[in-house]
């Protein structure tokens, strides 16, 4: 990853060309014309060091981002260009060198690892790649787990579990363990964690990468289904332009940087 | 793939998989290091004891064909002597008398005394025959004594050398010093043999005989063993204290089964720790076949890895177990002490440091076949794939385990309740697959109540201990052992002192005990003359004065001590013994005093399987004298056993009136002090190291003793705690790396890491609560199945007494163990940073 100093990149600046115009519409303004949407994830001059002295590098170089609720923001590029980091840093797991990140207004750089904890069960929602359960918990207390960290009584967990398996179509394997599971399965199940706290934002980094083209497919449509539904914003890291084409705005990235 | 390039690639991969976990890489050198440094010293111990009483006699340096050995610690007669020369024509035969004391000066450094005819010259080396015939047996009789010895001494040609002896301290006037080959260590003086036989009041006997013949050794034999029997037994020179050696067997039998528990202990520790590595690096290992690794590559590097382990254990190990063995150097003595042999115990080094790493190496052997087994068992396909592990909370291997479970304790309870007390240690093994069974299924159980509280972190705590039940049942196993291990030694340990302690109680009734020195470090030549008797009966405040003495018989190949009290007559008003079968207390010793008959204490009829009506010849000074057992006495004092006597019968069989110990009772109101002044200064210039004890303290001072021999088993309890302190922070240390990434997705889920931590701390204290349910009843029969193999070495067999204390402190105990196994695999290194232990490839 090689990135250099300088050079913003201005996320609403990138929606009004090209084919991300849509997106930003939804951002700033309501299509109707009438209401402002909120913005429900924010970040400005994001930019993120790794390493000391010589051997620093600039793994992303003052990014101001923002994400309406409601919203699916795509990011993409190839290995090495930032995304992830650029995740990381509005998902609150890795604090900015530079720049602030916000979720609903707070600043998740300040939390401590409780309050970060607990803002993360109620109001954060994650689907990676792989091996996204927890390999000791069956598929049940898996999606259950961010309910029960947010003080949800586990009979009630749990039931708001089984219905949401339910409904990504896996109900039956509520009682196996991750291990039991195909990879789909687990993507769902993963789907399914990430949405039954009805968080404000699900971040997916590159949720269909080890999955084949029928699973990743299935697991993208509940995505879609489960965010629009609650009007949860999502923010998604993919180098598969299939799954970019699904979201309202696109968000390119080379070497740290904007592509134009 | 060459050779040499595949091996380099194989075992750089397992020394890196090794050095990821550094706790883990100490743990297995801890391990193999403790085998070698508890095998040196303990062998140490019993190989300086065991050549300390070979080399302590004659024969040990002689030039005999066969060594005739009195049976009794009195000696053969003379007359058994000339029997000899008679039943074996031609045949030189030289006697010799042998006096076990000490120095006269202040530091009463152990000494062998030789007497000697001029015929025993013939029989030593070449640079000693002239000095030994020289002696002379006058008034100032000469003596001769090894070089190396007397300077240490400070003695020379023409010095005077105090000797103690019965009556007191004797001066001998040093004639010769030699060189080359000197037995004890050089604490050996020889001298004439009616010198010897006067000063220690040994009139008519020898110890020991050396005999060469004119034909074959074959013939010798046949022709003294006419001469000599039932006296004396003829044997190979080198095997002429071979029943004192025996003696021993108990004390070694136990030390050895102490050095058996520490070496599989450490067999286990390293078994876990490699096959941990080899779990680690199998990903790099299957890679490796992939790209044409043999399977000959990866055992060469797994011996390469595993040889280098067990260089640096006996590196470290190797120094300690010398440093261990010298510091057991005062244990040593004690049982050498205890055979009332003025043998001087060395520290050899070199066979137990041999035999110790000939051990450790087996162990390294077999970690290496399992890691052979293993490397054969992993498919080249899992370079591609991946290990595919299937997460089950039940399968067929639970079933196993609780039929096996099931059948083992029924084993158990039947073994326990059913075989006769002394065959009970056949129980330690259905007792011991019972733990490893029960251990197979306590994770399951213990984590399906843990996760149905409401806490999400005892969900997950519940959750994680029943799905890897392999690594937690490997945990509560080890965790299990140590506790249920400590509870039997501590149970068997307590048992046996409690048992000795109300022996020594039976006979400690007195109000002073004199003796010629402490307890515990008494010689064979360490008596009182009878004249001591009168002596202390004159003294204000003095009602009766009495004597306990001892001697040692040559039976079953042992050494077996002969006990008595006097006066003929008065011997229950010092010794209270009570019988498990036949009469008690005065009816006993009204029974003894029928000249014909014996009591064995009850060891001894377990030994040899002797009842009452049984007939036993005892070897006398010559011939024998058999008497009938009349009673089976309660006593656990002796491990060998022993044989109770009347006075009468004991100077029979002996010939020695002296006592080891006088015995006085005080009139009432009398004051012990006082009298105990009197009778120091009475004798003390006749016996320097004259010791008097009043009842408490020779009470305390036997307890002592015993506590020394079986503190042992108490230390080995507290080894078996830091072994599984190791082997718990080791396994759980890799544990924790293995979860890397499910403890960040728990923290990426919403957890923040003080529930984390509570997760992992409820993980802790549940193994340890669970460890010690499965440990206490275990641990309770351990106790019964150990006193029976202590019974089964030595025959005593204490009532049983548990350790309630340990038991209930066992369970904090158990739990600060689980905990302090967390705390030291270093957890809050290893809850991860999310973002590091979710990057994706």
């Amino acid at each position: 990853m090689q990135g250099k100093r300088g050079g913003k990149l201005m996320f609403g600046f990138e929606r009004l060309r090209g084919r991300s115009q849509a997106g930003a519409a939804v951002a700033q303004q309501s299509p109707d014309g009438q209401a402002t949407v909120p913005v429900v994830l924010e970040g400005k001059g994001l930019s993120k060091m790794y390493g000391t002295g010589d051997s620093a590098t600039w793994a992303l170089s003052h990014c101001d981002v923002t994400v309406g609720r409601g919203e699916i923001l795509v990011v993409v590029g190839p290995s090495g260009s930032g995304k992830s980091t650029l995740m990381h840093l509005l998902a609150g797991l890795d604090r900015p060198t530079e720049g602030v990140a916000s979720l609903n207004g707070q600043d998740l750089g300040s939390m401590s690892d409780a309050e970060a904890a607990r803002f993360r069960a109620k109001h954060i929602g994650f689907v990676l790649q792989r091996a996204n359960l927890i390999p000791s918990l069956t598929v049940r207390e898996n999606v259950a787990a961010p309910l029960m960290l947010s003080d949800v009584s586990r009979s009630e967990a749990l039931e708001r579990a089984d219905a949401m398996l339910k409904r990504v179509g896996i109900g039956s394997r509520a009682g196996a363990f991750p291990a039991q599971v195909s990879g789909g399965e687990a993507q769902r199940a993963a789907v399914a964690r990430a949405c039954v706290v009805e968080p404000l934002v699900v971040f997916a980094d590159e949720p269909t990468g080890a999955v084949d083209r029928a699973a990743g497919n299935v697991v993208m449509d509940l995505f879609e289904e489960l965010v629009g539904e609650k009007q949860t914003s999502a923010v998604i890291v993919t180098h598969d332009e299939r799954v970019a084409s699904r979201g309202n705005a696109i968000l390119r990235m080379l070497d740290g940087r904007r592509v134009e | 793939m060459n050779l040499i390039p595949g091996v380099r690639l194989v075992a750089r991969s397992l020394v890196r998989a090794f050095a990821a976990h550094r706790f883990r890489a100490v743990a297995a050198i801890f391990a193999g290091a403790m085998c070698v440094t508890l095998t040196t010293g303990v062998r140490v111990v019993a190989v300086s004891v065991e050549q300390a009483i070979d080399g302590s006699t004659l024969s040990s340096v002689a030039d005999a064909d066969l060594a005739v050995v009195s049976r009794s610690a009195s000696g053969m007669g003379l007359a058994t002597v000339h029997s000899m020369h008679a039943s074996s024509p031609g045949a030189r035969l030289a006697p010799v008398l042998l006096a076990d004391t000490r120095v006269g000066h202040e530091e009463g450094d152990p000494l062998v005394v030789a007497g000697v005819t001029p015929a025993t010259a013939s029989f030593l080396p070449a640079d000693q025959r002239k000095a030994v015939r020289r002696l002379k047996s006058d008034n100032s009789p000469s003596v001769v004594l090894g070089r190396a010895w007397a300077e240490g001494q400070g003695l020379e040609v023409g010095s005077q050398l105090p000797i103690e002896t019965p009556h007191g301290h004797v001066t001998w006037r040093v004639a010769a010093l030699v060189s080359g080959s000197v037995p004890n260590r050089g604490a050996f003086a020889v001298a004439p043999f009616d010198a010897v036989a006067r000063a220690f009041e040994r009139p008519g006997v020898a110890d020991l005989v050396l005999a060469s013949g004119p034909g074959s050794t074959e013939q010798l034999r046949r022709g003294l063993e006419y001469g000599a029997r039932p006296t004396a037994s003829v044997v190979p020179p080198d095997e002429a204290m071979q029943s004192y050696r025996n003696a021993f067997a108990t004390t070694r039998n136990l030390l050895n089964i102490f050095v058996g528990i520490a070496v599989l202990a450490a067999g286990a520790i390293l078994f876990f720790t490699w096959r941990l590595t080899l779990d680690d690096a199998r990903e790099s290992l299957a890679r490796l076949r992939l790209c044409g690794a043999r399977t000959s590559h990866l055992a060469i590097g797994s011996a390469l890895v595993l040889g280098g382990i067990f260089l640096c254990s006996v590196a470290v190990g190797g120094p300690l177990g010398i440093l261990l063995g010298y510091s057991l150097s005062g244990f040593s003595r004690t049982l050498v002490s205890l055979t009332q042999l003025a043998a001087s115990p060395g520290t050899p080094i070199v066979r137990p440091l041999s035999e110790s790493i000939g051990v450790s190496l087996l162990i390294f052997f077999v970690a290496l076949a399992v890691s052979i087994v293993s490397i054969r068992r992993m498919p080249v396909i899992e370079a591609v794939v991946g290990r595919r592990t299937v997460a089950s909370t039940r399968s067929s291997w639970t079933l196993v385990a609780a039929i096996v479970s099931v059948v083992a304790l029924a084993a158990s309870l039947a073994m326990l309740l059913l075989l006769p007390s002394d065959e009970r240690q056949a129980a330690l093994v259905p007792l011991l697959i019972l733990l490893a069974a029960v251990s197979l299924l306590m994770p399951l159980l213990v984590g399906g109540v843990i996760r149905r509280r409401p806490a999400f972190a005892s969900l997950a705590a519940g959750r994680e201990l029943a799905l890897n039940a392999r690594r937690t049942a490997t945990l509560l196993a080890v965790f299990a052992l140590a506790i249920s291990m400590a509870i039997g030694l501590e149970g068997a340990a307590g048992s046996l002192k409690d048992g000795i302690s109300r022996s020594v109680r039976a006979w400690t009734i007195g109000d002073l005990f004199v003796q010629t020195a402490e307890s515990g470090t008494n010689l064979q030549e360490d008596k009182l003359s009878p004249s001591v008797i009168s002596d202390l009966s004159g003294i204000e405040g003095v009602r009766s004065v009495g004597f306990f003495t001892y001697s040692t018989v040559d039976l079953h190949d042992t050494r077996i001590p002969i006990w008595t009290w006097g006066p003929d007559g008065e011997s229950d008003r010092y010794a209270h013994l009570t019988s498990t079968h036949g009469p008690s207390r005065a009816a006993l010793w009204r029974a003894l005093d029928d000249g014909s008959s014996v009591a064995v204490s009850s060891n001894y009829a377990r030994l040899y399987g002797t009842g009452i009506g049984d007939r036993i010849a005892i070897p006398a000074t010559n011939g024998q004298r058999v008497l009938k057992v009349v009673a089976i006495v309660d006593d656990l004092s002796s491990s060998a056993g022993m044989l109770v006597t009347s006075p009468n019968v004991y100077r029979s069989i002996t010939g020695d009136g002296r006592y080891y110990q006088v015995i006085v009772d005080l009139h009432p109101g009398a004051s012990t002090t006082r009298v105990a002044d009197r009778i120091d200064h009475l004798l003390s210039s006749r016996y320097p190291r004259l010791t008097v004890y009043d009842r408490s303290e020779i009470r305390d001072r036997f307890d002592v003793l015993t506590g020394q021999l079986v503190q042992a088993f108490v230390v080995f309890g507290q080894i078996m705690f830091l072994l599984a302190l190791l082997i718990g922070g080791a396994t759980l240390a890799t544990s924790l790396s293995l979860r890397q990434r499910s403890l960040a997705l728990t923290r990426l889920v919403g957890a923040p890491v003080g529930l984390v931590r509570r997760q992992l701390l409820r993980e802790a204290v549940a193994l340890g609560v669970a460890a010690w349910l499965m440990a206490v009843p275990i641990g309770i029969g351990c106790v019964y199945a150990l006193i029976a193999a202590i019974s089964a070495q030595s025959g005593l067999l204490p009532a049983a007494h548990l350790p309630t204390g340990l038991i209930f402190l066992a369970l904090p105990l158990a739990v600060v163990l689980s905990v302090l196994a967390l705390l030291v695999s270093a957890p809050r290194r290893r809850i991860p940073v999310m973002v590091a232990a979710l990057a994706e490839e």
